[in-house]
C-alpha cells in the first residue's frame, strides 16, 4: 500500500473504529472477542483496499467484511465445539479488567444486559438484521446489499427477529409500557 | 380496515407511526393496540442501547497488526496461512507416495513368518549399506557458541510503558562472558542500564517513546566469537 493510501485508511479507521466495534460487539455479544474481529476485519479491508471500486459505501463494503468474519468465526466455533475444543469458560468471557469496567458503564440499568443477552440469542440472520437496523441505523436497502438479500427478505426478518425479541423481553415490554402510562396519566 | 392490515403495516414499516386512517381502529381494537404499543415499546428500548467506547490502543494495535502483517515474508508469493496449507498438502502425497512405493512382504503380519524371516543382528559397524563413520567425542572444554533468544517484548510483540522490562535469554548459558553490548534504537546502553546473568539477561532502558523500537544485543565470548540478535517490538502509550 503507498504512504498517500495509508493515510486514507488511516482516516477510514479513525471515522468507523467505534461503530465497527459496537457491530461486533453486539453480534458476538463478548468484549475481548469484538476487539479481536474488529481488527481482523479491519486487517482485511486493508489489504483488500486497492480491490475497493467505490461501486457501494465504503462503509457497506466494510460492514459486509465484517459480517462474513463474523459467520465464518461461527462455523469454526461450531466445528471446533464439535470436536471439543476450543470451547470459552465463563471466567474467559471478559479477561480485560478495562473491559469489565466498560460492560459495567454501558450496563448501568438491568434492562440493557437483558437487551444484550435477548439480541444475543438470537439466531444468526435474525441478529445480524436487527443489530444492523436498531444499533446501526442502516436501512433496510443497505441491510440488504450487506447482506447481499433482498430487502423483502430484511423486513421479514426484522419482523420475526421482533416477535422474538418480544417474547424474551416481554416482562421489561411491559414495565416500559407501565412506565410510559405512568408517565402520562401523571401528566 | 382489519387487524391484518395494521400487522401488515407494523411488519413492512418498521419504526413508523401508524397513518390516522390506521389510527381509528387501532383505538378500537385492544389486540391490534396491544400490538402496536408493543412493538413501539421494543424499538425504543433497542433504539436507546448505549454505545461501547473503543477498548484502549485500539488503533495502535490495529498498525501494530497491520506492520506486523506487512513484515511477515512471503514465500513464492503465498501467505504464511495459504502456505502451511501448501505444506500439509504436499506432506500428505509424499507420505501417500512413500507408502504406496513401499513393497509390503506377504505374510508380514503373521507372527511365525517373522520368526521364519528373522535375519540375524549384524555386529555394530557391520550392519550392511552403511560405511563405517568415526564418530568422535567433542573436545572438551570448547563448547559452542551462545545463541540470544528474545524473551519479553518479543519479536513484534506490543508492550505497554509501565510494564517494560527487555528480557533475554541466553542458551547455552554465557559460563564465561567476554563482552555484551545493548543498543535499542541504535542508541548504546550504558552498562547499569542492564544486568546480565549465565543464561539471561535484563533490560531497564530510560523511558522510551511510543512506537516501533529495536534492539540489538551483541555477546562475545572468551574465545572471541560473537554472536548478535536484533529485534522489535511496539511500545503503547500510557493508560490514562
Amino acid at each position: 500500500m503507498t504512504d498517500t493510501n495509508k493515510i486514507e485508511f488511516d482516516r477510514i479507521v479513525q471515522r468507523y473504529d467505534k461503530r465497527l466495534f459496537n457491530l461486533l460487539f453486539r453480534l458476538s455479544g463478548d468484549y475481548d472477542l469484538a476487539q479481536d474481529l474488529a481488527q481482523e476485519v479491519f486487517l482485511i479491508a486493508y489489504k483488500e483496499y486497492s480491490k475497493f471500486r467505490g461501486e457501494s459505501d465504503f462503509f457497506t463494503w466494510l460492514y459486509r467484511i465484517a459480517v462474513n468474519h463474523h459467520r465464518r468465526y461461527l462455523r469454526k466455533q461450531k466445528l471446533k465445539s464439535f470436536f471439543g475444543l476450543g470451547e470459552r469458560t465463563p471466567e474467559e468471557e471478559v479477561s480485560d479488567p478495562g473491559a469489565l469496567e466498560q460492560m459495567e458503564n454501558i450496563e448501568r440499568l438491568p434492562q440493557d444486559q437483558m437487551v444484550r443477552q435477548a439480541v444475543s440469542e438470537l439466531p444468526a440472520e435474525f441478529k445480524e438484521t436487527v443489530v444492523l437496523y436498531y444499533f446501526e441505523d442502516q436501512a433496510c436497502d443497505d441491510i440488504a446489499k450487506i447482506l447481499g438479500c433482498s430487502p423483502g427478505t430484511v423486513k421479514s426478518r426484522l419482523w420475526r427477529g421482533r416477535q422474538i425479541l418480544a417474547q424474551k423481553l416481554s416482562g421489561l415490554n411491559a414495565a416500559v409500557n407501565q412506565g410510559g402510562k405512568n408517565e402520562l396519566s401523571a401528566n | 380496515m382489519n387487524c391484518q392490515q395494521i400487522e401488515l403495516f407494523i411488519r413492512e414499516n418498521p419504526g413508523l407511526t401508524l397513518p390516522p386512517r390506521l389510527q381509528s381502529h387501532i383505538l378500537e381494537c385492544p389486540d391490534c393496540r396491544a400490538l402496536a404499543e408493543g412493538q413501539g415499546a421494543l424499538e425504543a428500548i433497542l433504539k436507546s442501547q448505549p454505545r461501547l467506547e473503543l477498548p484502549p490502543h485500539f488503533q495502535a494495535r490495529l498498525w501494530a497488526r497491520i506492520s506486523q502483517a506487512e513484515a511477515r515474508p512471503k514465500f513464492m508469493g503465498l501467505q504464511p496461512a495459504r502456505l502451511s496449507l501448501a505444506a500439509s498438502a504436499l506432506m500428505v502425497a509424499a507420505v501417500t507416495l512413500l507408502f504406496l512405493r513401499t513393497p509390503v512382504p506377504e505374510n508380514t503380519f503373521a507372527p511365525q513368518a517373522v520368526i521364519q524371516n528373522a535375519a540375524p543382528v549384524p555386529a555394530q559397524g557391520n550392519i550392511p549399506g552403511i560405511a563405517k563413520t568415526n564418530i568422535t567425542a567433542r573436545e572438551p572444554g570448547i563448547t559452542e557458541p551462545s545463541r540470544i533468544y528474545p524473551v519479553w517484548p518479543g519479536e513484534q510483540d506490543v508492550a505497554e510503558i509501565r510494564d517494560l522490562n527487555i528480557v533475554a535469554s541466553f542458551y547455552p548459558a554465557v559460563k564465561s562472558p567476554g563482552a555484551i553490548k545493548v543498543t535499542i534504537d541504535d542508541q548504546p546502553l550504558a552498562s547499569g542500564q542492564y544486568q546480565f546473568k549465565e543464561d539471561y539477561l535484563t533490560i531497564a532502558p530510560n523511558p522510551l517513546p511510543p512506537g516501533q523500537h529495536v534492539v540489538l544485543v551483541s555477546l562475545t565470548d572468551r574465545e572471541g566469537r560473537e554472536t548478535n540478535k536484533s529485534w522489535s517490538f511496539y511500545l503503547l502509550e500510557e493508560r490514562s
